[in-house]
Parts: C-alpha cells; sequence; structure tokens
C-alpha cells in the first residue's frame, strides 16, 4: 500500500513538475513574442496615425496652394474687401478654419476672415518668412490662440501675380483639434482604456500633442526622451523598451513625420508608449489560466497515477503474502499473477520455489525419520557401551586406587626400613647389640639346661643353673634399663603417643603380673573409675612403668595387697599403685627417683634389682607430661602415685 | 637358614630348632646366604639385622627378588615399635623376634610361620 501511495505521489509530482516547467517555458516565450507583436502593432498605429496626419496637412497644403492661386486673391487689382469676401467664401466651403488672412509684403493685414487686425504688422514669424521666400510653408510651431485657447497651426503661401512677383502672403490658421481626433481614432481600445499615450513633439522638442499629459502642451520639453533623441538622430521609426526609476517598465514607439506628397512635414516626431504590462496581458492570462488548469489537475493525476501504481503494487502484495506463507511453513503455496511482465516471470519463478520447496521439505520429514530410527538404535547401542565402559572405568578406578593404596604403603615401609638400615650405625643399637648378645647363648643354653634338655640334673646342679639364669636375667634387665635411660636422657627413645584408656594398660599389667604376686601369695587388683577419659600416651611405655612400679611392690611386700587406682582429677587423671610393703625410709625418700638408687644397700641383698627402674619411669612420666611421686611410712606401706594430662 | 654372624648365637638356635624337629641351614654372612639359598630349598631364614657387610635389610631385599623365595623373619636385638613392626610385616617379613629370645617361644614362632602359607 505504501509503496502505491509513494509512487502515485511521485508520478504526480513528476506530471505537475514537467506543467509548470512547460508553462513557464511557453510564458516566458509568449512574452518576449508579444512584446515584439505590441512594438509592430503600436508602430502600425504611429505610422498610420501620422500618415493620417500628414494626409491632412497635405490637403491644407493643397487648399492653401489653390487659395493662393484663386483669381481674386491671386490679381494686385482685387480690393480688400473682395479679397475678405473670397476668404470668407473659402472658410466657409472648407469649414476646417479658423480664419484666413491676406497679408501684404510689408506685412500688414489687408483681409482677415474675423475682420479684425487690420492694418496691424504681422510678426516675422518663420511661416511668414518662407512665404515671402516663395516657399509654402506650414508652422512649424504650434502656437496657443489667444482668442480660441487652443493650440494652432499657420499655413502661409505666397500670393504670385500674372509676372509671378509675390505681392502677398496668404496664411490660414488651422486648429489642432483635428490632429486629436486622428489620434483618437488610431489609438482605438487602448486610447478609450486610457493606457495607450500618444505625444506629438516638434523637431525642438516642444510638447504640442498629448493624449494623456494635456497640462504639458506647449509646456514641457521632451528632448530627454531616448525616443526623441533617436528620432533626431535619424532613425525614421524604432522602438524602446525601458522603465524610468520607479516606474513599470514601458514600450516606446517613435516615428518621425514623413510628410506626404508634397507636402514635406512639419518635422514631427510621434512618440506612442504603453506600459509592459499591458502588452503582456493576455500572456499573463494565459498563465493564470494554465497554473488554475494545473492545481485542478493535481486531484485527478493523484488518482489516476494512484490506480496505476496498485498495478504494479497488487501482484507484489501478492508475491509477498506468498513469501510469508512460506516463511510460515506453507510450503507448496502458488501464487497467480498475469501480468505479463517481470513481475510474472518472477511470480513463475516464485511458484516453482515453493513446489520445490514442498518437495525438499517432504523429503527432509521422510529423511528426518529415518534418521531418527537410527539415532535411536544407535543411542541405545551406546548407553550399552557406556555402561559397560563405565563399570570397567570403575573397576579400573579401583584396581589404580589398590595399586596407589600399596604403593604407598611400600614407599612408606621402604622409608621405614631405610631408616632402620641407618639404624645399624646408631650407636643405642650397636651398643644394644654388643651387650645384649653375649647373653643371647649364656640364657639360651642355661634354659636349655634346666629344662633337662642335655640330661638330667641333680639338685645342686639346678641350684647352680638357677644362679646362673638369676644374675643373666639381672644382667639383661640391667642391660636394658641402662639402654633405656641412656635412650630416654637422650631423648633418642621414640614414644608412640596414641589415645588409650589407662584402664586397658593396667588391665593389661595386672595380667601380666598376676603370676609373680600369686607365688608370693599377695594380691593384686585395681580400681578404676568408669568413664574415664583418654590420655595421650605409649602404651609400651606405660605398660613398663606399671611393669615396674607393680614388681617393686611385689618386691617390697612380704604379705597383704597391691591395689591400682585411677581416678579424674579436673585435667589430669591420678594413678596409684599401693602396697602394704615395708614402706621407704625417710632418708630415701628424696634419692628414690635417682639413678642406681636402691632402698636396701645391705650385705644381704635380699631384694635385686638396677636402681634405675623409679628412674626410667620418672622419665617416661615426665615425657608423657605428667608427674610421680611417692607417698610411704616405714612399716605402712607405699602409695606411689603419678598423674597424666587428660587427652 | 639362620643367618648371624655371631656362632655361638647360631649354635643355640640350631641345638633348639633341630631337637624341635627343623632341618638347620646355617649362614654366618649376607653373602653366604644368597649364595646358599641358591642351591638349598629353604621354607624359612630367620635374618640377623645387624651384621658387618650386609644387612639384614639388604639380605631380605635381595630374597624378596628370588623365585621361590622362603618365608624371612628378623631375628634381633634391636628392638622396634610396634608400628615398625606392623609395616615390616606388611612389606614381606612374616615375624619379627627379639633377642635374647625365649626358647620355646622360638620353637613356636618358627613352627606357626613354616606351616602356614
Amino acid at each position: 500500500m505504501k509503496f502505491a501511495i509513494k509512487l502515485s505521489a511521485l508520478l504526480s509530482a513528476i506530471i505537475i513538475v514537467f506543467g509548470l516547467i512547460i508553462s513557464l517555458f511557453v510564458y516566458q516565450s509568449n512574452l518576449s513574442i508579444l512584446k515584439e507583436i505590441e512594438i509592430h502593432h503600436l508602430q502600425d498605429v504611429a505610422y498610420n496615425t501620422l500618415n493620417k496626419i500628414d494626409r491632412n496637412f497635405f490637403e491644407r497644403y493643397s487648399d492653401i496652394k489653390g487659395l493662393a492661386d484663386d483669381s481674386v486673391i491671386s490679381s494686385r487689382n482685387s480690393t480688400a474687401k473682395e479679397i475678405a469676401e473670397r476668404l470668407v467664401d473659402f472658410r466657409n466651403t472648407y469649414k476646417t478654419y479658423v480664419s484666413l488672412s491676406f497679408f501684404d509684403t510689408n506685412r500688414i493685414r489687408i483681409a482677415d476672415t474675423s475682420g479684425i487686425g487690420i492694418g496691424k504688422q504681422n510678426e516675422l514669424e518663420l511661416y511668414f518668412k518662407e512665404a515671402l521666400q516663395g516657399k509654402i510653408s506650414a508652422a512649424s510651431d504650434v502656437k496657443m490662440s489667444s482668442t480660441l485657447n487652443q493650440p494652432i497651426i499657420y499655413f502661409a503661401s505666397p500670393v504670385k501675380d500674372e509676372k509671378g512677383e509675390i505681392f502677398g502672403v496668404v496664411v490660414t490658421r488651422v486648429p489642432i483639434t483635428k490632429l486629436y481626433e486622428i489620434t483618437k481614432e488610431a489609438a482605438g481600445i487602448h486610447e478609450e482604456m486610457g493606457e495607450l499615450m500618444v505625444d506629438l513633439v516638434d523637431k525642438d522638442g516642444l510638447l504640442f500633442y498629448s493624449n494623456h499629459n494635456k497640462k504639458g502642451i506647449l509646456k514641457d520639453n521632451l528632448t530627454e526622451w531616448d525616443s526623441f533623441q533617436r528620432s533626431r538622430a535619424g532613425e525614421k521609426i524604432g522602438s524602446d523598451v525601458h522603465a524610468d526609476p520607479g516606474e513599470e517598465e514601458m514600450i516606446y514607439v517613435f516615428i518621425r513625420e514623413q510628410g506626404y506628397l508634397d507636402f514635406k512635414g512639419n518635422d514631427w516626431t510621434l512618440i506612442i508608449h504603453v506600459p509592459t504590462r499591458v502588452a503582456f496581458a493576455p500572456a499573463v492570462e494565459l498563465r493564470n489560466v494554465t497554473i488554475i488548469i494545473l492545481l485542478l489537475l493535481i486531484a485527478p493525476a493523484l488518482l489516476i497515477s494512484f490506480l496505476f501504481s496498485k498495478t504494479i503494487t497488487n501482484p507484489i502484495t501478492k508475491l509477498r503474502d506468498a513469501t510469508t506463507k512460506i516463511g510460515k511453513g506453507e510450503y507448496g503455496h502458488r501464487i497467480k499473477i498475469k501480468t505479463g511482465d517481470e513481475i510474472e516471470t518472477l511470480s513463475d519463478a516464485f511458484n516453482t520455489l515453493s513446489l520445490n520447496l514442498k518437495k525438499s521439505q517432504e523429503e527432509l520429514q521422510n529423511y528426518s525419520i529415518n534418521l531418527e530410527k537410527k539415532v535411536k538404535l544407535r543411542t541405545k547401542e551406546l548407553d550399552r557401551k557406556i555402561k559397560e565402559s563405565e563399570e570397567s572405568r570403575i573397576a579400573t578406578l579401583n584396581i589404580l586406587e589398590d595399586v596407589n593404596e600399596t604403593r604407598e604403603k611400600l614407599e612408606k615401609a621402604y622409608a621405614e626400613l631405610k631408616t632402620l638400615d641407618v639404624m645399624k650405625g646408631d650407636f643405642m643399637n650397636i651398643a644394644a647389640h654388643e651387650l645384649k648378645t653375649p647373653l643371647i647363648p649364656i640364657i639360651g643354653y642355661v634354659d636349655l639346661l634346666t629344662k633337662e634338655y642335655l640330661g638330667k640334673l641333680n639338685e645342686e646342679q639346678k641350684k647352680i643353673l638357677g644362679t646362673i639364669m638369676k644374675n643373666s636375667i639381672r644382667l639383661q634387665k640391667l642391660i636394658q634399663d641402662v639402654l633405656d635411660i641412656t635412650k630416654l636422657e637422650s631423648r633418642v627413645m621414640k614414644f608412640e603417643m596414641k589415645n588409650i584408656q589407662i584402664k586397658d594398660v593396667i588391665k593389661d599389667s595386672v595380667k601380666n603380673m598376676k603370676l609373680f604376686a600369686i607365688e608370693k601369695n599377695l594380691d593384686l587388683s585395681y580400681d578404676v573409675e568408669n568413664d574415664l577419659p583418654l590420655i595421650r600416651g605409649d602404651k609400651n611405655r606405660l605398660s613398663q612403668v606399671f611393669g615396674d612400679l607393680i614388681d617393686n611392690a611385689i618386691k617390697f611386700t612380704d604379705a597383704g595387697s597391691i591395689n591400682i587406682t585411677a581416678k579424674r582429677n579436673a585435667n589430669r587423671i591420678l594413678v596409684s599403685v599401693k602396697d602394704t610393703g615395708i614402706g621407704i625410709d625417710k632418708n630415701f625418700m628424696p634419692k628414690i627417683f635417682q639413678k642406681f638408687q636402691q632402698a636396701d644397700t645391705t650385705a644381704k641383698r635380699k631384694y635385686s634389682g638396677t636402681g634405675l627402674g623409679l628412674a626410667i619411669c620418672k622419665e617416661i612420666i615426665e615425657h608423657h607430661d605428667g608427674k610421680i611421686w611417692v607417698e610411704s611410712k616405714p612399716g605402712n606401706g607405699s602409695k606411689f602415685i603419678f598423674s597424666l594430662p587428660v587427652k | 637358614m639362620h643367618v648371624d654372624n655371631e656362632p655361638d648365637t647360631i649354635e643355640l638356635v640350631k641345638f633348639i630348632l633341630t631337637r624341635a624337629g627343623f632341618d638347620f641351614v646355617p649362614a654366618y654372612s649376607g653373602k653366604e646366604c644368597l649364595d646358599k639359598l641358591k642351591i638349598e630349598d629353604v621354607d624359612l631364614v630367620l635374618l640377623d639385622i645387624m651384621m658387618p657387610d650386609m644387612s639384614g635389610w639388604d639380605v631380605f631385599q635381595r630374597i624378596k627378588n628370588m623365585k621361590k623365595r622362603p618365608k624371612v623373619a628378623f631375628l634381633s636385638v634391636i628392638d622396634v615399635s610396634e608400628e615398625r613392626k606392623k609395616v615390616l610385616l606388611k612389606s614381606g617379613i612374616s615375624d619379627y623376634i627379639t633377642k635374647p629370645f625365649d626358647n620355646e617361644d622360638l620353637i613356636k614362632r618358627v613352627k606357626e610361620m613354616v606351616s602356614s602359607k
């Protein structure tokens, strides 16, 4: 729709613009033509007018010539009265003359039709002068008649007698009104409209007739006018178009008096001028009419071009709609356009395309259905494969994990082994090795002998072997204690600190030492508070402590019981090993935890021991961030207490 | 097989184990042990750790790479922590026995190792 509007607007605009251009062009040419026509017309008018004037004057000329030849006038014998009568007759006959006069050669008026001025001398006017010279003259000067109050022209002719001698001058006076009539007639319609302006000037430029400037008659001088100047310059007939400052443009036509037959004329110039606008009036009218017609044509032009553009846009709209349909998916849509032009070709191509699209669409659908089926199949297969691979992947991952774990452990073990290897060079280990090694065969063989693997033994032999064994074990223990205390003091010993329940340690220790206690008929028991918090400690080392304390208790108690308790005290656990033994001497108490201090240093050596046990216990407990002390009175048993921090 | 550089210790162990019914092969160095292992068919190797030329660890490493490798147990004065023991067991050691040992205990443990797979 928009396209139709655009198109129609464009067409209309084109038509109108062209119309305007053409009419403008025509108008412009018309103007020049009209100007020319007008000039020619005016020139014709001017020529005709002047011709008529001259013809008229020719008659006057002929008249006065006839008058001069009149028998009465041309006779010297005629009386003044006879001449006067003759003049009156003449005037009555011709009726154009204002008055006629007869002068003698001295310029004395002899006779006159009006009867006045007889005997007065005439002024020596040019016309009189020329007449005396034998020339029939028309006064080239137009004069204002005082009696008639209008300009008049003088015609004078010499009167000759039979011999041909001039003895008088006859003068006629012609009013200028005749001139007016002629001019008026020539001017025609324009004169009536008051637009055709006619001016007559004499050879000096004096305006003696004007149909528009009545006041200027015999007063204004038109020597300034181009037309006058050109006429005086010699142009017999010409035209000029100009506008005076502040005035509208005028067409001027001028013509110089040619005379008629014998009448030579007075050398006057007739100037006719008319406003150009008047000349152009027809063209202007035509132009205005054209414009109105064009304006009237706009509406029909729009309508026609609109209808025309519709014929173009209708097929295009059809194409657009069809294309939209295809765009929406309606393939196979066809359009019917029979415009017989390229649009029809386009629509045919479109129909072909549409059909092809439909075909392709169907093919595509079929293909996609097939594809879907194939995809479904493959997807199933793929899913299955994925599942399989996933399973194997998980399996692989598990294997990898295991391998990694094993590898890590192996690495760790190897590192451990390496350190163990280093341990070989460690002094402590070397010392331990060297110290312990001799004891191996000693203890080993003694044990074999004691167990009668090498033969039966008598009592004495058994006793001796017992002593050897006891001392070997004592030595072994001593070596171990020395090694321990050395390691503890040199901070070489490694503690495996773990979160442990003290109850477990006590339980195990009691179990281990039970037999020894039973041997001496002692009661060994423990009392552990419920829900004791965990402590951080090395189970082995703590067992060693318990073992040592219980061992001491057994050693120094002859009868009674040994009881172990453990209870919580704020953020610590208090453990006590109480016995009903012999107690500890007051003097010995401060030294009890020192190295190589034994309670009994008598020769009896009843109590064997290394003297290092408690020192080792102290080191171990203190390593656990704990404290160990003893409460005892001789004869009242001993109570060894240590505290350990709660985890 | 018992590997130890101390002859007296070897004698003791030999006495104990032969009485207990085991076949006994002595080796007084790591090198001797490995050489003998090439020809002897051994079920268990008791390894001392602290030996002058080759430590028990080194011998163990070599034994590990053998085809038909025998079980290996350490028999050493060196006291090791429980943690270490666990590591050793995981790395292929069948047991760790400290010296001096209890004779019965030794026999018991050797029996266990030899009979188990």
